[in-house]
């Protein structure tokens, strides 16, 4: 009887709704916009450091690391859309594990360059307070990801959903401020990656209260 | 031949969930009004194998019902209907679970005080032909039958096992965590 009164409830409330398709796309175009906002919030505080672009054709570690934290990026962009939608997170075993193998792989290359450099380092480009900057170059995309998600999606794990989100978002300015920051293995694994990191939490508390 | 009858009735089932649904998507009422007698059925059917006959089943059902109109937006009708139907199901009776303090029992709201070793016996024949408590180890099920079958809060449960509050808690949470494992293991062929 419960349920009889329960289903014409619903039933009476049922409204036409438009499906959430292009799940790939969607999380392209948050994350563009993620590094649109990145960018032109670093560049209202300081210039890049110069040279840096350069550095990608010059040191052949410089350019792993760009590219492996690319690929952790666009991933964990897609994990964080697709976890938003009940079924769509990806049930093979290699590709959920995907992102996490980037991300490892990405932190060893700094890992790697904190054993190699042994201490030395140069702090040409240093922001004095880079790993603010890159929690609040965060803050914006993570809000404006979870206001997408509450308003187009449903997530079954918002505590995961919002992880996903803060880590990406984090993880974008992390990236950025390997441009725009000095370039040194300790400083970036610390300073930057950490704090992106950890915006993971902080995406986490926010989809609790958001979502 | 009955293993090729029931993979047909999935089949129709899948095929007629998955219309309704998209009509529902254009604000179809009586389309949607069938689709949720079904899945009423349906989950009520899968809850009761899994926790046994209890109170706590129809809660659950009610519960996800709500959850997939909330969430029927997401449905994409060039997918499988089942899986993201018991994804948000088995989501949201872990939910129920987590979130659920006293529960009624069929005979009306009972005191703690008069649960006596019949009362736990009798629940626990309820729970040893409930298939997914049979899988948790007897830890996890003594607690899940206390909190959530016989409405214990985890204060009242720790006195009746012997252990601290907070132990409950934990186990609680092992519990619903092996619960849920579990699930994700399963296939979802009914």
């Amino acid at each position: 009887m419960k349920n009889e009164r329960l289903i014409e409830q619903l039933t009476d409330d049922l409204t036409p709704v438009k499906v959430v398709r292009y799940l790939g796309l969607t999380s392209q175009v948050w994350l563009a916009m993620t590094i649109v906002l990145a960018v032109l919030f670093a560049l209202f505080i300081g210039p890049f450091r110069e040279g840096a672009f350069d550095q990608l054709k010059g040191s052949p570690s410089f350019m792993l690391e760009s590219v492996l934290g690319g690929l952790t990026i666009i991933t964990l962009a897609a994990f964080a859309i697709y976890s938003a939608v009940p079924d769509r997170l990806p049930k093979s075993p290699v590709i959920s594990i995907l992102p996490w193998l980037l991300l490892t792989a990405w932190l060893s290359c700094y890992l790697y360059g904190i054993v190699e450099h042994g201490g030395h380092f140069d702090s040409h480009g240093k922001r004095p307070f880079c790993y603010l900057e890159t929690m609040l170059l965060a803050m914006l995309p993570t809000v404006l990801g979870l206001m997408w998600v509450k308003k187009r999606a449903y997530p079954v794990n918002k505590t995961l959903t919002g992880v996903l989100f803060g880590m990406t978002s984090g993880l974008v300015a992390a990236m950025m401020m390997q441009f725009a920051c000095m370039y040194d293995a300790y400083h970036a694994l610390f300073f930057h990656v950490l704090p992106g990191l950890l915006m993971g939490g902080v995406g986490g508390f926010l989809a609790q209260k958001m979502l | 031949m009955a293993a090729d009858d029931s993979i047909s009735r999935w089949q129709v089932d899948e095929q007629r969930w998955s219309q309704w649904m998209s009509a529902s998507h254009r604000g179809d009422r009586e389309a949607y009004s069938l689709l949720l007698a079904e899945l009423t059925e349906a989950l009520t059917v899968y809850l009761q194998v899994q926790f046994g006959e209890s109170e706590l089943v129809e809660d659950c059902v009610q519960e996800c019902l709500l959850a997939i109109h909330k969430a029927r937006h997401t449905y994409d009708p060039a997918r499988p209907f089942r899986p993201w139907m018991f994804t948000i199901a088995r989501h949201k009776t872990i939910d129920v679970l987590r979130q659920s303090s006293r529960h009624k029992m069929e005979t009306g709201l009972v005191e703690s005080e008069e649960i006596d070793q019949t009362t736990i016996a009798s629940f626990q024949r309820i729970m040893d032909g409930a298939k997914l408590l049979v899988g948790l180890s007897d830890e996890h099920r003594e607690v899940l039958m206390l909190t959530k079958y016989l409405g214990f809060t985890t204060l009242e449960a720790a006195s009746s096992l012997g252990i601290s509050e907070s132990a409950v808690k934990a186990r609680l949470r092992r519990s619903l965590q092996a619960v849920q494992k579990s699930w994700e293991e399963e296939s979802i062929y009914i």
